[in-house]
């Protein structure tokens, strides 16, 4: 089914229900009969979209914009392409299946993610996979790759999954981690993963990491590194050119919450990702 | 193929029209790499030494095969291990000790899960502890590793492993006028049978010299050798072996379906139906018990195309 916005609502709106499950059985006439949130309104979705049946396999948003909120927040499966920018809160509560952002994506994006796969292919605002307000967990589970940079708070109290950001991350990133992977290959802001307790961390190399309450462990090269290499050269075609394994040097802490987590500073090769393609 | 009457003979090798009992059992495959061959070799030598039989060993492992960097999760040299027990705890506890002595302890190694499916058992859930709290649990593509600190780095390792139903005895029974010429047919049956996947071969070298039946004279053993089979007893016994016959040894294979242990068993026969009379070959039998105990039938006529 294919959304194409023809008027931008005049407030946020709430997108969250609707879902490519939901469209697959819904024809376009129902579909574009739905009644969503918008403050305190409940306007139809067809005053603002023009709802067609075309592409069957997947739900297709055209003309997407920022207040387009909580896009894909619900999906269990299914695919989603959002032809433009999304709102915030995209995938927040997410379970399953894929949404691709051709734009950029607002703030909160996969909070609360269980499942699924998230591509952004632009940038992504603050709190990417972090704890909504009045929450104690972020994300946890499933995967989000962010092909440019990512506001401050990315991560915040992550619970578990993987969060790819091929450019830079903002302040605070990972603060307060309890689980997971987080992967900068452009760096980070200050005071990165402050207070974590557990989780992973990789920096790209443009940043030497120092913080008082972080270990140094050494160099390490070991065998995650290779398996988490492989992992995101096959995620996404933009990581293609990463090395087979990546040494990298580590630190242990945050030791003033007595955490456990980790934070590697990537030894990526000369000129980053521009190099030859890893054989395996 | 020639058909006496009497029995079937291949290149002169008479073939018994007879029946190997099989048994049910419960099998995992686990992936050990390492940083060679070398060292991956040396611990799966480890975790499948002392698994020739449940009886007395509470497991039957054996290699299964090299796996190539390309077919390994990390992209280093690797050794696929089959292991059968008689259920999944008893399974489970193998893993544990095997992983934990031979494994873990092995320089280099990590070890993965060899098999997919939703029935399971621990493999890494258990090592971990050796980590004394300093391990590390992580999850890359769906499937959950445990980093644990050793004094070369970190030993990897899944978290557990799929079991499957599996079978457990099919076996042949390979008769000669020599020692030498019954080896010979062995490890030549041994050698087809060891290229085949999803199979091994638990015995010692593959072969077993000592084919046992069950029960024993004595009470407190479960099982005893097989006097038909044993050619010093030819006189003293309702000897299986015709006259002339100085020696047999019986093959065991374990597989993980029907259809792997009868490619087992066909390679296996076939090469020893090859080396023929020529080679003091003089026939070809099969263990069972009445079909009492086994819950699966590997007739050797069957296996090897024709059955009259």
């Amino acid at each position: 089914m294919i959304l194409t916005l023809a008027r931008e609502p005049p407030a946020r709106l709430d997108m969250a229900d609707i879902t490519p499950g939901l469209c697959a059985q819904k024809s376009a006439r129902e579909v574009a009969a739905l009644k969503l949130p918008m403050g305190r309104e409940r306007p139809a979705l067809g005053d603002f979209f023009e709802v067609s049946d075309e592409e069957p396999e997947r739900l297709v948003v055209r003309e997407s914009g920022p207040r387009l909120g909580g896009l894909g927040a619900r999906m269990a499966d299914g695919k989603m392409l959002v032809e433009g920018d999304a709102g915030d809160l995209l995938a927040a509560g997410m379970r399953g299946g894929e949404i691709t952002v051709r734009g950029n994506a607002g703030h909160h994006c996969a909070a609360r993610m269980s499942g699924g796969r998230v591509t952004v292919e632009g940038d992504a605002g603050r709190f990417i996979g972090g704890a909504l307000p009045g929450h104690m967990r972020g994300m946890k589970g499933g995967a989000v790759v962010v092909h440019g940079n990512v506001g401050d708070r990315a991560a915040d109290r992550m619970r578990g999954g993987l969060l790819v950001v091929g450019g830079r991350a903002g302040a605070h990133c990972a603060a307060r981690i309890l689980a997971g992977t987080v992967v900068a290959l452009g760096g980070c802001g200050p005071r990165a993963a402050v207070g974590m307790r557990r989780g992973t961390l990789a920096l790209g190399s443009a940043d030497t990491f120092e913080d008082p309450f972080f270990h140094p462990s050494g160099r390490y090269a070991g065998v995650f590194m290779t398996l988490l290499m492989r992992h995101l050269r096959g995620l996404d075609e933009r990581f293609s050119r990463l090395p087979t394994n990546c040494p990298s040097q580590r630190c242990i802490g945050d030791a003033s919450v007595a955490g456990k987590g980790e934070v590697l500073v990537l030894e990526l090769p000369p000129g980053g990702l521009g190099g030859p393609p890893a054989t395996a | 193929m020639s058909v006496p009457l009497g029995g079937v003979v291949i290149n002169g090798v008479k073939i018994e029209d007879v029946f190997a009992e099989a048994f049910a059992m419960t099998a995992t495959r686990i992936v050990i790499t390492a940083v060679s061959y070398k060292w991956a070799q040396h611990a799966a030598e480890n975790t499948t030494g002392f698994a020739t039989s449940i009886i007395g060993c509470g497991v039957e492992a054996d290699i299964e095969r090299r796996l190539s960097p390309f077919e390994t999760p990390d992209g280093r040299p690797g050794i696929a291990v089959l292991l059968f027990t008689a259920n999944k705890k008893e399974l489970a506890r193998q893993l544990a000790a095997r992983i934990g002595q031979c494994v873990l302890t092995c320089p280099t190694t990590a070890l993965y899960a060899g098999m997919e499916g939703d029935d399971r058992v621990p493999m890494g859930d258990h090592t971990r502890y050796f980590g004394d709290g300093h391990q590390i649990a992580k999850r890359v593509g769906g499937r959950r590793f445990w980093r644990i600190p050793v004094m070369d780095g970190e030993f990897l390792c899944e978290d557990s492993t799929a079991v499957s139903p599996a079978i457990g005895g099919g076996n042949f029974i390979i008769m000669a006028r020599s020692q030498a010429e019954v080896l010979q047919a062995g490890e030549a049956a041994i050698d087809a049978m060891a290229r085949l996947d999803n199979i091994i071969l638990p015995f010692p070298g593959g072969g077993v010299r000592s084919g046992s039946k069950v029960g024993s004279r004595y009470k407190n053993l479960a099982a005893s050798t097989h006097e038909r089979f044993c050619p010093t007893l030819q006189g003293a016994t309702a000897s299986a072996l015709a006259p002339g016959v100085e020696a047999a040894m019986e093959i065991v294979v374990n597989g993980l379906g029907v259809q792997d242990i009868i490619n087992a068993m066909r390679a296996g026969m076939q090469a020893v139906c090859h080396l023929g009379p020529a080679n003091g070959i003089t026939g070809i039998t099969a263990g069972n018990y009445g079909g009492k105990l086994g819950k699966y039938e590997f007739h050797l006529w069957e296996i090897l195309g024709d059955r009259l």
